[in-house]
């Protein structure tokens, strides 16, 4: 037991004295980030998820991605929610269904960036003292031929 | 008072992890030298480097563990694969470690690659894969192979992986492949040996919702509602067998009974008893809409 407290002595040190991955951040970001599924709130879509797929899914097919070569895959949205509840640092990620790591067609990770960065009714994450916190979620995106066949986790 | 109360969030982290790096840290293994840090990170843990924390990679294994938890991703993958490389023995539990964090950001290239790796050193390591594979990545084929495999390791043993039954987590993986026949196949074996077993009451009460929607798709209402019937007797808040009992009943042409469930359901809704996870989406989820609509119908 002691020798974990003075290994969690020894982490602590250093667990804020790296900075995030992107300098794009917003500045409640910088320091301390917690996932989405921080505790026992999950810092979710306040609509709901319903209302999360459905904005995505209306706003996705107004463009036809059917006849667009490389349009199979995932496509993995991650992004941080800032201390107002804004979606920023966006990046993607996409994969074949193998999970290998794949180059899907830049106009449907456009759209998809788009629109996930329009989402704004994203829960406010705050700690024990009820101060803002940033979070980590990402979305994750299942095409084929251009559709979107599902949208997880939550 | 900040930084002690960090401390004490980041021991519960760790005892939290205990368990796993407890299997890893008894592995061979080289020591980390300064010099095996990239030349941005050295100057960092310059000062420590005599220490024996510095010289084990599960330093770097908890290390990067914790910053992929702050959604790090790039610097926590960094600090664990320096520590992978430094193990000169490896075990499944060292990659079912590297696995979860980032199965949990979505990082599906680097968590499945873990896994993958975590199977070849140990069969039992299925069981979680093919877990993990039904909840986070809804690769339902997958799954099923993987839970098989899984399965097959015991033959004459119901296996709970992760905790839950091994024949529940096949009929999910059937069901979501629109196979109702095996689906409910899997949901009765699980139902019927926990019944003899131990007592109707002992069986996870979401079976009995997931084996009524596997009879509702195969257009046998009657033995939907009994299901459904089950799952609201042994948790009477399970709004989402109201809902589809509901609209069984509307089917079958008792609208009375299923103008009432629907409209339980929704009391049950406002109330706040949807069916959630921290992590995923529930299988089968209702929505305050689904059920307003089918109210006006």
């Amino acid at each position: 037991m002691k020798k974990v407290f003075i290994f969690a002595l020894f982490i602590g040190s250093f667990t804020s004295s790296f900075s995030q991955d992107s300098i794009l951040l917003d500045s409640c970001c910088r320091n301390n980030v917690v996932p989405y599924y921080y505790e026992d709130s999950p810092l979710l879509y306040k609509d709901g998820f319903y209302a999360l797929k459905l904005f995505i899914t209306e706003n996705y097919t107004k463009t036809d991605f059917s006849k667009i070569s490389t349009n199979s895959g995932i496509v993995v949205i991650h992004f941080k929610v800032t201390c107002d509840g804004i979606v920023k640092n966006i990046i993607h990620e996409c994969f074949d269904y193998d999970y290998n790591v794949i180059e899907l067609n830049s106009s449907i990770i456009k759209v998809l960036e788009k629109t996930v960065a329009e989402l704004k009714n994203w829960k406010i994450g705050l700690n024990e003292k009820k101060e803002p916190l940033c979070y980590h979620k990402f979305l994750s995106f299942k095409l084929v031929q251009g559709q979107i066949i599902e949208i997880l986790p939550n | 008072m900040k930084y002690s109360k960090h401390i004490v969030n980041l021991f519960i982290h760790l005892l939290f992890t205990s368990s796993l790096l407890a299997q890893i840290e008894e592995l061979k293994y080289n020591e980390v030298k300064l010099t095996d840090l990239d030349e941005k990170y050295q100057e960092k843990f310059a000062p420590y480097k005599d220490s024996s924390f510095i010289k084990n990679p599960s330093t770097f294994l908890s290390l990067g563990y914790k910053q992929v938890y702050n959604g790090n991703d790039q610097i926590g993958n960094y600090f664990m694969t320096l520590a992978l490389n430094h193990y000169t023995e490896k075990n499944a539990d060292l990659f079912h470690m590297l696995s979860v964090q980032n199965t949990k950001n979505g990082n599906y290239f680097l968590a499945t690659k873990y896994l993958d790796s975590a199977v070849s050193y140990s069969k039992e390591e299925y069981g979680y894969y093919g877990w993990v594979m039904l909840y986070y990545y809804r690769d339902y084929k997958r799954a099923l192979k993987y839970l098989t495999i899984y399965d097959s390791l015991t033959l004459n043993f119901s296996d709970f992986p992760v905790g839950e039954n091994i024949n529940m987590l096949k009929g999910l993986c059937f069901l979501m492949q629109k196979d109702n026949k095996n689906a409910n196949v899997e949901f009765s074996k699980y139902i019927q040996e926990t019944k003899k077993e131990k007592g109707e009451k002992w069986v996870e009460v979401s079976t009995f919702y997931y084996a009524g929607i596997a009879m509702s798709n195969s257009g046998n209402d009657k033995a939907a509602i009994d299901y459904y019937d089950l799952a609201i007797k042994y948790y009477p808040y399970f709004l989402e067998a109201y809902y589809e009992r509901g609209k069984c009943y509307t089917r079958i042409g008792k609208k009375e009974k299923g103008l009432k469930s629907l409209q339980k359901a929704k009391q049950l809704f406002v109330r706040g008893y949807q069916k959630k996870d921290v992590y995923v989406e529930i299988f089968y989820p209702v929505y305050l809409q689904d059920i307003e609509k089918e109210l006006v119908n």
